[in-house]
């Protein structure tokens, strides 16, 4: 036999072995990293959600929980409705351009109905739910000329009664609009809105 | 006894273990107070790992039982309510012995060659313990445990094209739910701890391969004797096993006072609105990270402007990973000819004391509304953004300001002061 | 009232509970808390007056009777009501379903409500309830506004009314609050609570005074 080394052949065996191995490990690696993406259970668990507004009274808000994030309804009052229209100055995208809503609800006061306004109640910024200050002017510590919104206590965005972002604050877009519609005329589906057609 | 060691010896190199890192392992003769906190650090993980592993012999990884299962540990457990307090003052301590093991390195150029290789697994492990403790803060399912990790994971949202993605997939959940409450948990009880360990062994092998730096930060092994022993050095066993055991009874003392009297420390090291079970309509009014991240919190925030069409929140989350990675170049970014304090000139030592001051400022500006103004003339967010300066300039001006400072000669041997 | 705090303060084991810096104005309670006698009468306006909405879910009644000094006898005779056991957990009995719908909220444990807000809080809130003909309950909080919880204390402390809304300094409105009824002449008799609002208000669970 002969017992001349084949440096040539080894060197080829092992670069061809590391390779495989690569290229296996590399294969190997993908069901772990994707076995952390959302389950079929965390994408089951989005199903729609029934709310109740007959008790609501105008100028209030209720509070509900969709795909675990919370869900805002508010009753706006007629005086709140009017105040949005001459906003636009101050907002960072007034006509909810580069927002996320349903058609319907791209508008002035981005709802379905001008006075019920539903929003998920999550910062547009960094996740957090902002909080209602529905007081006006400097009762609401925001300021002489602020017309009641939402505050971020996270990272100080704010929002006007339309969830519309004000300008220059952390907080790129709008409160985003889930999709909903009216069951009757004091009962919102939450989730569903037939593809749009509301 | 002796013929069991022997025993034992030949089938694993035990004496030859012992000698190399205690009983024969030089270690110079004039360590100071910032010496300690190395082994400290070592006490503290092994009282976390401990603590720790009884914790999760009654702990529940799930969105519903985790809060209660933490109030069970505290009232109906036995002594339950020691072991989670000694955990959670116990990663604030972490935290304190870290940051000060940190700033001896800085004081007396323990990161400089030849043992860059010794700090840069340290950062590695100081990046590990961050991950590690922002995990463990989520498990007990409080309300700011629920915002604060919504919030951080959110900060993945800010890199382009798959941050949305990638923010998924940390969370296995389009929110912070019981998916991520779950993993949050595996990482925080096996994969951190394990890797942790690892790196431990591996910090203090690097070390004794070069030698421990000493208060003078001259090499102790350019003077040897005649059995190649340093003349300057003194065996760490007994010497500094004995030195570290009295440094541990003090820190114990301390340690177990804020357990015993003040485990909340005014709200520091446990809050108060994570008393509350995590609420996922109502954020708490006044989120703020812990403190010991809060200084990386406030660069975070301090930026505000955008740039290049990309939002203020993509350049906060850079400025804010940029504050840590930079202390992975310290070895290379000093230039000074002399790596102990005692020997640097005036340059150097007001960089570090501005440093530290900002590290502080920014520590306490993070824990508050950047709107107010709680220190004098300019809002919390104007003095965050100084700091901000004083911060960056400390690592981006270094080649410059230690070049140009002027040494003072070290001496040829140790000294002591 | 006082007593009634420490007994909360108790149930969250948290007698270390120290003050930050808040800007709310609060009335500084003191809670001694070797005070057992106060302690036990804490503890039974607590169950009489809290348990039947709130409960206090990582509490054992048998855990409270060692703490406080109360025997198991009288635990069980005087503090233990719907065919609970000692060791049993201190649940309430009002449904979460049913009470979100009177109340809009479930009214939130207290276990750890002095850690969450703080003794001082818990003390004001309590004792600034008031009058209020626009709330739903009838009621209404100078410290919490448009709080869902009517003044459920009412029969020991008598009633107030806002007296005045006044705007100072800073701009924040600010509450004065008196009392309607004098102070020596608080109706203690159960029967002439009107909280109408509440339908399970615990009557006879009131073994008090």
């Amino acid at each position: 036999m002969d017992d001349r080394i084949d440096n040539k052949r080894r060197r080829f065996l092992t670069k061809i072995t590391a390779a495989a191995w690569a290229v296996g490990g590399t294969v190997a690696a993908f069901p772990f990293i994707r076995s952390m993406t959302p389950s079929e259970r965390a994408k089951a668990a989005g199903a729609p959600v029934v709310i109740d507004i007959s008790r609501l009274e105008p100028g209030q808000m209720i509070k509900e929980e969709w795909r675990g994030k919370p869900v805002w309804i508010v009753r706006r009052t007629d005086d709140m409705l009017q105040k949005l229209a001459g906003l636009a100055e101050k907002l960072a995208d007034p006509d909810s351009e580069r927002s996320e809503q349903p058609v319907y609800a791209k508008n002035v006061h981005r709802s379905l109905q001008p006075e019920v306004l539903v929003l998920i109640g999550v910062c547009t910024h960094l996740g957090c739910s902002p909080i209602t200050n529905f007081a006006i002017g400097p009762a609401s510590g925001l300021g002489d000329d602020w017309p009641g919104g939402f505050f971020c206590p996270c990272h100080g965005s704010k929002f006007d009664l339309s969830g519309r972002v004000y300008k220059n604050l952390p907080a790129p877009t709008n409160l985003v609009v889930p999709p909903y519609k009216f069951l009757t005329a004091t009962i919102i589906l939450v989730g569903d809105d037939d593809g749009g057609a509301a | 006894m002796v013929r069991l060691l022997n025993w034992l010896d030949d089938r694993f190199p035990i004496r030859k273990l012992w000698d190399e890192h205690l009983a024969k392992y030089y270690a110079p003769k004039n360590f100071n107070f910032w010496f300690y906190f190395g082994s400290l650090a070592i006490l503290v993980f092994v009282l976390q790992i401990s603590t720790g592993i009884f914790l999760t012999m009654h702990y529940k990884p799930s969105s519903e039982h985790a809060f209660a299962s933490v109030e069970y540990i505290m009232r109906d457990v036995p002594w339950g309510w020691l072991l989670r307090y000694m955990h959670s003052v116990g990663a604030s301590a972490f935290f304190i012995v870290i940051y000060l093991h940190m700033f001896r390195a800085l004081l007396y150029g323990s990161h400089r060659a030849p043992r860059e290789f010794v700090w840069l697994l340290g950062c590695i492990m100081y990046v590990l313990l961050m991950a590690e403790s922002f995990m463990g803060y989520l498990l007990p399912w409080g309300n700011l445990s629920y915002w604060g990790a919504q919030v951080i994971i959110s900060l993945f949202t800010a890199i382009p094209w798959v941050g949305d993605a990638v923010a998924e997939w940390l969370r296995g959940d389009y929110v912070v739910s019981d998916a991520t409450l779950n993993r949050f948990f595996a990482f925080h009880v096996a994969l951190i701890p394990l890797v942790l360990t690892g790196l431990v062994v591996i910090h203090i092998l690097a070390l004794h391969a070069v030698g421990s730096n000493n208060p003078d930060g001259i090499e102790i092994k350019k003077h040897k004797n005649e059995d190649g022993v340093p003349i300057d050095g003194i065996p760490f066993h007994p010497y500094y096993t004995v030195k570290d055991l009295f440094g541990a009874v003090v820190f114990l003392i301390l340690f177990l006072g804020v357990v015993f009297f003040a485990p909340e420390l005014f709200g520091l090291f446990l809050e108060r609105a994570n008393f509350e079970p995590a609420n996922l309509l109502k954020t708490p009014s006044d989120i703020v990270p812990l403190w010991y991240f809060t200084p990386f919190y406030s660069i975070l925030r301090a930026v505000t402007y955008p740039l290049f069409g990309i939002d203020a929140k993509f350049w906060g989350v850079i400025a804010m990973g940029l504050s840590i990675v930079l202390f992975f170049f310290l070895p290379w970014l000093d230039r000074s000819p002399v790596k102990s304090i005692r020997y640097r000139g005036w340059m150097y030592k007001t960089a570090l004391t501005l440093f530290v001051i900002s590290f502080l400022i920014l520590g306490y500006l993070g824990m508050r509304n950047p709107q107010n103004t709680d220190l004098f003339l300019f809002s919390n967010l104007v003095w965050a953004q100084i700091f901000f300066f004083v911060y960056f300039g400390f690592f981006v001006l270094m080649p410059w300001y230690t070049k140009w400072d002027k040494t003072k000669p070290e001496p040829d041997r140790v000294t002591f002061k | 009232m006082k007593r009634f705090i420490a007994f909360l303060l108790m149930v969250a084991t948290a007698p270390w509970c120290m003050a930050s810096s808040e800007n709310e104005p609060l009335d500084p309670v003191y809670i001694n808390l070797s005070d057992t006698a106060s302690l036990q009468r804490g503890a039974r306006l607590f169950i009489n007056y809290c348990l039947s909405c709130h409960s206090a879910a990582y509490m054992r009644y048998r855990r409270m009777a060692q703490d406080l000094d109360i025997s198991e006898e009288l635990l069980k005779k005087n503090l233990m009501f719907a065919g609970n056991k000692p060791g049993d957990l201190m649940r309430t009995t009002m449904p979460a379903e049913y009470a979100k719908d009177w109340f809009g909220v479930v009214p939130p444990d207290l276990t750890l409500i002095a850690r969450v807000r703080k003794p001082d809080w818990i003390y004001t809130y309590l004792r600034n309830f008031y009058l209020d003909d626009s709330s739903p309950s009838g009621w209404n909080n100078n410290l919490f506004q448009n709080v869902a919880m009517p003044h459920v204390l009412y029969g020991l402390q008598g009633s107030q009314r806002l007296v005045s809304k006044s705007s100072e300094g800073d701009g924040k409105p600010v509450l004065v609050v008196g009392f309607v009824v004098p102070a020596e002449k608080r109706i203690l008799e159960r029967s002439t609570l009107s909280l109408s609002q509440d339908p399970i208000y615990p009557y006879k669970r009131i073994r008090a005074e």
